[in-house]
C-alpha cells in the first residue's frame, strides 16, 4: 500500500498530465463525433461578442469591395422589377399580374434571413462561420447559409444570438450539385488541399462538361434553394474505375471577405424528412 | 504591478492576439498558420510548480480552442509543452541560476544558446501533436514534416521578434 502511494507521489506530474491529455482528446474526439456541441454554446456565445466587436473594427476596411458587391446585387433585382418590361403592342396597358403574388396560389417554401458574418475562418481543415442571428431570431440548425454570389455553409450550431455555420471549406460538407447545362447531379466536397478549388464526384460519364460551365445547388438538397450558383468549372477529369467525372470548381463566393449572408429556411423541410423516414421504416 | 497581475494581463493578451489577429491573418500557405501564444507556458516563472504549469497550459490551450471551435486540439498540445518544460529547464538551466534568479526563462537568465534551444524544441513538440491531433493521421510523411518544420521556423521568427521588441536582453532603468 505504501507503495503505491510513493509511486503516485513520485509519477504525480506525469499522472496529471496523462489525465488532461486525455480529457482533451476525449473532447476533441466526441466533438467532431457529433458536430454540434450543446455544452459549448454558452462558451460560443462570449467569445461571439467579442468577435462581433472586432469584426466591427475589421469590417471598415472591407467595405469597398462589400459595397460593390452588394450594389452587383441590386442592380440584378432592380432589373427584374416588373416595371422593366413591357410591351411591344402600345393598345394595350401595362397590368400588374397580380396572380403571381396570389397568396392563394403561392405557398412559401423558402424563407430567407439576412445576418452579419462576425467570425470567419479559411485556414484549416475544417472551417467554420459564426453569424449574428441565432435561436431568439428564428434560426435552426441545417438551414442553409448563402452569400451575395452563391452557397457558403449549412448551421450546425445555434446558441441565443449567435449561430455557427460548417463552412463549404470543411472535410465533412457535401451539398448535392447540378451541372446548369445538362442537369446532371453531383456531390459536392473539399478535399482540403486549397480553399479557391472545391471538388465535385459522381458527374456521370455522358455529360458534357466544359471549363467554365456554371454549377447550381440541385433540387435534391433539401436545405438549399434549387438553382443558386456554387461556382464554375476549372478542370474535370474521367474516373476510369468510377466511370464519372471528377471536377474541380472555382466557387462563387469569396470566402475571404464574407462580410453579409443569408440564412435560408426550408420551411417544408421536416415534412419532408417525416415522410421520407416514415416511408423508409415502411418498406424495411 | 504584482506578478499574478501581469501573469493574468499576459494570459489574456495573448489568447486574444493568437484567436483574433494571428488565426485571421492571410496565411503564407494554407497550413503554415502563426502560433505563438504557446510562448506563454515557456515565460512562467521558475518557481511555478509542474503541476500548476500543466493546469495552466491546459486552461490556455482550452481558452483558445474556444475561440477556434476546436476544443481539445490546442489544449493537447500545451499540456504537452507544458510536460516537457519542466525536464528542459532542468536539462538547459544550472541548478543555482535556477535558485538565484527568481524570475522567468528568458535569454538573460539561461543565456541565447540554452534559450533558442529551449524554444526551438517547445514548438517543434507543440506542432508536432497539434498536426498528428489535426489530421488524425499521417498519410505523406513529407506533407506532415513540412508542415511540422515550417511551422515551427515561422513561430521561432515570430518568438525572436517578439523576444526583441519586449524582452531587450539589457534591463532598462527602472523597468
Amino acid at each position: 500500500m505504501r507503495n503505491i502511494f510513493l509511486f503516485l507521489r513520485r509519477f504525480s506530474t506525469f499522472i496529471f498530465f496523462l489525465l488532461l491529455q486525455v480529457i482533451c482528446i476525449y473532447l476533441l474526439v466526441s466533438y467532431n463525433k457529433s458536430q454540434q456541441a450543446q455544452y459549448l454554446q454558452y462558451a460560443y456565445e462570449v467569445t461571439g461578442r467579442i468577435n462581433s466587436k472586432y469584426s466591427g473594427v475589421v469590417n471598415y476596411f472591407k467595405l469597398k469591395s462589400v459595397n460593390k458587391e452588394l450594389s452587383d446585387e441590386v442592380n440584378v433585382l432592380a432589373n427584374n422589377l416588373l416595371t422593366n418590361y413591357t410591351y411591344f403592342d402600345s393598345t394595350t396597358n401595362q397590368v400588374r399580374d397580380t396572380v403571381k403574388v396570389d397568396t392563394n396560389l403561392l405557398v412559401r417554401k423558402f424563407l430567407w434571413r439576412n445576418a452579419n458574418v462576425i467570425n470567419n475562418t479559411v485556414a484549416f481543415e475544417n472551417n467554420y462561420i459564426t453569424l449574428e442571428r441565432g435561436r431568439n431570431q428564428g434560426v435552426k440548425p441545417q438551414m442553409a447559409v448563402v452569400g451575395p454570389s452563391g452557397i457558403i455553409g449549412i448551421i450546425t450550431d445555434v446558441s441565443n444570438n449567435m449561430s455557427v455555420a460548417m463552412s463549404l471549406l470543411h472535410s465533412k460538407s457535401t451539398v448535392s450539385v447540378s451541372h446548369k447545362n445538362t442537369g446532371n447531379n453531383g456531390m459536392l466536397f473539399w478535399n482540403g488541399k486549397t480553399p479557391a478549388l472545391l471538388q465535385i464526384k459522381d458527374i456521370p460519364k455522358s455529360s458534357k462538361l466544359n471549363v467554365g460551365d456554371s454549377i447550381l445547388t440541385s433540387n435534391l438538397t433539401g436545405t438549399y434553394p434549387p438553382g443558386l450558383m456554387v461556382g464554375t468549372i476549372v478542370a474535370f477529369k474521367l474516373d476510369p474505375s468510377a466511370s464519372s467525372y471528377n471536377v474541380d470548381i472555382k466557387p462563387s463566393s469569396n470566402f475571404n471577405n464574407l462580410q453579409h449572408a443569408f440564412i435560408v429556411e426550408n420551411l417544408f423541410l421536416n415534412e419532408q424528412k417525416e415522410l421520407e423516414k416514415r416511408s423508409t421504416i415502411k418498406n424495411n | 504591478m504584482s506578478e499574478p497581475i501581469k501573469l493574468i494581463l499576459r494570459f489574456i493578451l495573448f489568447v486574444l492576439v493568437q484567436a483574433l489577429v494571428l488565426n485571421n491573418m492571410p496565411p503564407i500557405h494554407r497550413f503554415i498558420i502563426p502560433y505563438v501564444y504557446f510562448l506563454y507556458i515557456l515565460w512562467l516563472p521558475f518557481s511555478m510548480k509542474r503541476n500548476t504549469v500543466l493546469f495552466v497550459s491546459f486552461f490556455l490551450g482550452f481558452t483558445l480552442d474556444i475561440f477556434l471551435k476546436t476544443p481539445g486540439l490546442n489544449a493537447a498540445a500545451c499540456v504537452l509543452v507544458g510536460y516537457f518544460r519542466g525536464f528542459l529547464i532542468s536539462l538547459l538551466v544550472p541548478r543555482e541560476t535556477k535558485e538565484l534568479n527568481n524570475g522567468s526563462p528568458s535569454i538573460r537568465s539561461m543565456g541565447i544558446t540554452s534559450y533558442a534551444i529551449y524554444i526551438i524544441i517547445s514548438a517543434l513538440v507543440h506542432f508536432i501533436w497539434l498536426t498528428i491531433l489535426d489530421w488524425m493521421n499521417i498519410d505523406g510523411l513529407g506533407y506532415f514534416t513540412g508542415k511540422v518544420l515550417l511551422s515551427t521556423l515561422y513561430s521561432v521568427v515570430l518568438i525572436a521578434i517578439i523576444e526583441l521588441l519586449f524582452r531587450p536582453i539589457r534591463k532598462r532603468e527602472g523597468y
